[in-house]
C-alpha cells in the first residue's frame, strides 16, 4: 500500500469520532447538566455511552473502603461510560461516577445504537479505534506516572493535563477553573495537605499563580515533569 | 473462546497471502521490543505470555501489565506514536505474530469484522488499565502484590485450581513490579505462605483464595 493511502486512512481516522454520528437518528439524545450534577453514579445500570459537546465532566471512583479517586477529567469531544460497549467483559453496571463540572451538553448514546454504529458506520469505527488508542495511551501514561513518580511530579502532570483540555492546547499560560485541593488530591492520589504544600511551593517557584482562577505556566511545569 | 475467535480473524488476514507479517518464537525473558525503539509493528500473542515494563528517567522500573494469548501488544504505533513507550518481554516460551503497522492499518480499514474485534480488544484494555489505575490509587502494596500474582497466574480462565507461575520470580523483581521494596515483598510472601495462599514448588503456586482473602477484602 502506498504512503499516501496510509496517510489518507490516518487522516480519516483522526477526525473527531463524534462528527461521524450526526447521521445517527435513533438512540441518541442531547442532555443538559448543571454544575455539580450527577450524570450517572457508580452502581447504576450501564446501558449507554456519553459524548461531551460542551463543558467538562469528572469521572470518580469510590473504593469499598470509602476512599475516593478521580480517574479523569473529560472535555469536549471525549466519550465516557464506554465500558458498557465491551462485548467480552462488558460492564453491566457503572464502575465509576460521572459529574458535570460546569454547565454541560452531553449526548447520551444508547448501547445498542453505539454497537450498530460501530458495525455499520466505517468512518465512525475507524475514528473510534483511533480515539480508543489515544485513550489507552493516556491511561497507560497515568498508570506509569502513578507507579514511578513522587506526588509532587504527579501534581505537576495533572495540572499540565488539565491545562491542555479542549481548546487551550499549546498555550503557554492557561487559566483553569477552580479545582479544590481536595479534588486535586483525589486525582494525584495523595492527601489534601500535601497538595496545599506543593501548590504553595509551585506558587513560590512562579509555576502557577491565582488570578480569576488558577493560572498555569505550561512550559515551566513541563520542566518539573521532565526533571529527574 | 475469545482466543479462538480472534485467532480466526487473524488467520484470515494471514491466509490472504498479504506480506508484512510473520510468526516469531521468543525464549523466556527475551525482549520483544524495548522502550525507545522505533514503533513500526504490532504483535499478537498466539502462545505464551508477555510482560510490559517501563523505566523512568531516574531508573525506577515498574510493570504495566501481563498479556496473554489473543492479546495485541505495541498497538499504540497505529496511532502515530513513533517510539515504544514501554518494554515488552516474553515471560515464557512464546509464539507471537508480528504484523507491520501499515498492513494492520489497511486490514482494519478493509475488514470490518477484524476492526470490530479490535475495538473490543481496545475497550477491554481500557477497562483493564482503569482497574489497574484504581488499584494503584486505592490499594496498599499487599493487595497490589496479591493482584499481580493472580494476574501472572492468569486466573479467570482456569477456575478454582491453584496455578503455578513459571519461571520462578525473585522478590526483587516482584518488588519492582508492584512498586514497593524487596523487604515488603518478602514479608507479604511469607504471610501468604503461612496462610497457604501460595507455596513454592519450582515456581510460585498461587491459590485462587488469594483473590477472595486478600484482593477483595476490605
Amino acid at each position: 500500500m502506498s504512503a499516501t493511502a496510509i496517510t489518507a486512512i490516518i487522516a480519516e481516522r483522526n477526525q473527531n469520532p463524534g462528527s461521524h454520528l450526526e447521521e445517527m437518528t435513533q438512540g441518541k439524545r442531547t442532555l443538559q447538566f448543571e454544575k455539580g450534577e450527577r450524570i450517572y453514579t457508580q452502581g447504576d445500570p450501564a446501558d449507554a455511552a456519553f459524548l461531551i459537546q460542551q463543558g467538562r465532566v469528572k469521572i470518580t471512583v469510590v473504593s469499598p473502603a470509602g476512599k475516593e479517586a478521580t480517574l479523569s477529567i473529560c472535555g469536549i469531544g471525549d466519550f465516557f461510560g464506554i465500558g458498557c460497549l465491551s462485548g467480552l467483559n462488558g460492564q453491566s453496571l457503572q464502575v465509576s461516577t460521572a459529574t458535570s463540572l460546569e454547565p454541560s451538553l452531553v449526548v447520551r448514546l444508547e448501547k445498542w445504537a453505539m454497537v450498530s454504529a460501530l458495525r455499520e458506520n466505517q468512518a465512525f469505527r475507524q475514528s473510534f479505534i483511533d480515539y480508543l488508542l489515544t485513550c489507552n495511551t493516556n491511561i497507560q501514561e497515568d498508570l506509569c506516572d502513578q507507579l514511578l513518580h513522587p506526588s509532587e511530579k504527579r501534581l505537576a502532570r495533572v495540572l499540565l493535563k488539565l491545562s491542555r483540555l479542549g481548546e487551550n492546547a499549546d498555550q503557554a499560560e492557561v487559566i483553569l477553573p477552580r479545582f479544590s485541593h481536595e479534588t486535586l488530591s483525589e486525582m494525584v492520589g495523595t492527601t489534601r495537605s500535601r497538595i496545599t504544600y506543593f501548590m504553595n511551593k509551585f506558587k513560590r517557584m512562579g509555576l502557577v499563580h491565582y488570578r480569576r482562577g488558577l493560572v498555569v505556566h505550561a512550559g515551566l511545569l513541563t520542566e518539573v515533569v521532565l526533571s529527574k | 473462546m475469545k482466543i479462538a475467535r480472534e485467532k480466526k480473524l487473524f488467520n484470515g488476514l494471514l491466509e490472504e497471502g498479504v506480506e508484512g507479517k510473520r510468526p516469531l518464537r521468543f525464549k523466556p525473558k527475551q525482549r520483544i521490543y524495548s522502550q525507545g525503539d522505533p514503533a513500526e509493528s504490532v504483535f499478537l500473542i498466539e502462545e505464551g505470555k508477555a510482560i510490559l515494563t517501563v523505566v523512568s528517567r531516574s531508573g525506577k522500573e515498574a510493570t504495566l501489565g501481563v498479556l496473554h494469548p489473543g492479546d495485541f501488544l505495541g498497538e499504540s504505533c497505529l496511532n502515530g506514536q513513533p517510539f515504544r513507550a514501554h518494554t515488552a518481554t516474553a515471560w515464557e516460551t512464546s509464539l507471537l505474530v508480528r504484523i507491520e503497522k501499515d498492513v494492520l492499518l489497511q486490514a482494519l480499514h478493509n475488514d470490518s469484522a477484524l476492526a470490530e474485534a479490535f475495538v473490543g480488544q481496545l475497550l477491554a484494555r481500557n477497562i483493564q488499565f482503569q482497574e489497574d489505575l484504581c488499584a494503584q490509587l486505592f490499594n496498599h502494596s499487599e493487595k497490589r502484590l496479591a493482584r499481580l500474582l493472580l494476574k501472572l497466574a492468569h486466573f479467570g480462565e482456569k477456575g478454582s485450581q491453584p496455578v503455578k507461575i513459571v519461571p520462578k520470580l525473585s522478590h526483587e523483581i516482584l518488588a519492582e513490579m508492584v512498586g514497593t521494596t524487596r523487604s515488603r515483598v518478602n514479608y507479604f510472601m511469607n504471610k501468604f505462605k503461612k496462610s497457604e495462599l501460595i507455596r513454592y514448588d519450582h515456581g510460585i503456586v498461587v491459590h485462587p483464595r488469594l483473590l477472595t482473602e486478600v484482593v477483595l477484602k476490605d
